[in-house]
């Protein structure tokens, strides 16, 4: 293996199925993503696992890549997506609940749900769903009963009431 | 900084040793399925030439040239009708396929092979260490 190989070269070796050649390429750009990662990352003890990540991205996307590119943009590109997927991942999140109150649109009028002449105009799943709803069984219930995961129901009810106020209101 | 390229290296010969022995396990696997495949479609169509004894026609081949020249559009037409269409189709569709993937296979030897030779250096090396 000689060390005067370009980029290009080595990573047609590596095409060719000459991993070996890999390595020629983690020992030339490791230090290079290791501090960009590190700068821009508050949880040092996660660098390591991340520049990893990024190689190994890079690997898989070796057979699409354009040899004639330089690497290191390239590099620098996948381990942004790295650290993007990285905080996405550790973002804060809260989960809906049933108890999660309506907004002031889904706020309906104080009337028996089966009584508002707007029920009509909606689906038969959005009926469906809103009947059972005004019958005192839970979103997952309903689920089971239509079928459907739960998030879909909670999706099928916000929209069929908004629909009814939208209506009411014009 | 040389143990973590030494982990980058690891993570990526941990994914290509899977990657590689999960390809081979699927090549060698729809290589003999396709085998098995198309080897009983063939014993099926022979059983039926010969319940049928399709292959009796080919007798009059052996009386002299002459008859193969008159007859062989008839002797092929008998053939063709007392075939077991559907099982030759399949028979046909398998060798294809088995075709494709040897033609497949002996494209990319040298790459698999390199390949490989790659795993077996890196592990051997991993081992002695």
């Amino acid at each position: 293996m000689s060390h005067s190989l370009t980029d290009a070269e080595i990573i047609q070796h590596i095409c060719n199925g000459e991993l070996d050649y890999f390595e020629h390429l983690t020992r030339q750009y490791t230090k290079h993503i290791y501090h960009f990662i590190k700068s821009r990352l508050f949880e040092k003890e996660n660098v390591e696992d991340l520049v990893q990540n990024t190689f190994l991205s890079f690997y898989k996307a070796l057979v699409r890549f354009d040899k004639n590119r330089p690497v290191l943009p390239y590099l620098y590109q996948i381990a942004k997506n790295e650290l993007k997927m990285y905080y996405r991942s550790h973002k804060n999140t809260s989960s809906l609940t049933e108890t999660a109150s309506p907004t002031q649109d889904e706020i309906l009028p104080d009337v028996a749900i089966t009584e508002i002449p707007e029920l009509k105009t909606l689906s038969h799943e959005q009926q469906d769903a809103l009947r059972l709803m005004s019958e005192g069984y839970s979103y997952q219930e309903i689920a089971d009963k239509l079928n459907h995961p739960i998030n879909t129901v909670r999706t099928i009810i916000h929209r069929a009431r908004l629909s009814i106020s939208k209506k009411h209101n014009t | 900084m040389k143990k973590l390229e030494d982990k980058i290296l690891n993570k990526v010969y941990v994914f290509e040793t899977k990657k590689t022995f999960m390809s081979a396990m699927v090549k060698i696997m729809s290589v003999c399925m396709l085998l098995v495949a198309t080897g009983t479609f063939a014993y099926m169509i022979i059983q039926t030439f010969i319940e049928r004894e399709t292959m009796s026609v080919i007798d009059i081949f052996q009386e002299n040239m002459q008859a193969l020249h008159t007859y062989i559009l008839d002797v092929a037409y008998v053939i063709l009708i007392e075939t077991p269409q559907p099982h030759m189709a399949f028979f046909i569709i398998g060798i294809v396929a088995l075709f494709i993937t040897l033609w497949v296979f002996i494209r990319n030897r040298s790459r698999i092979s390199n390949k490989i030779r790659s795993l077996v250096r890196y592990w051997g090396r991993k081992n002695k260490q």
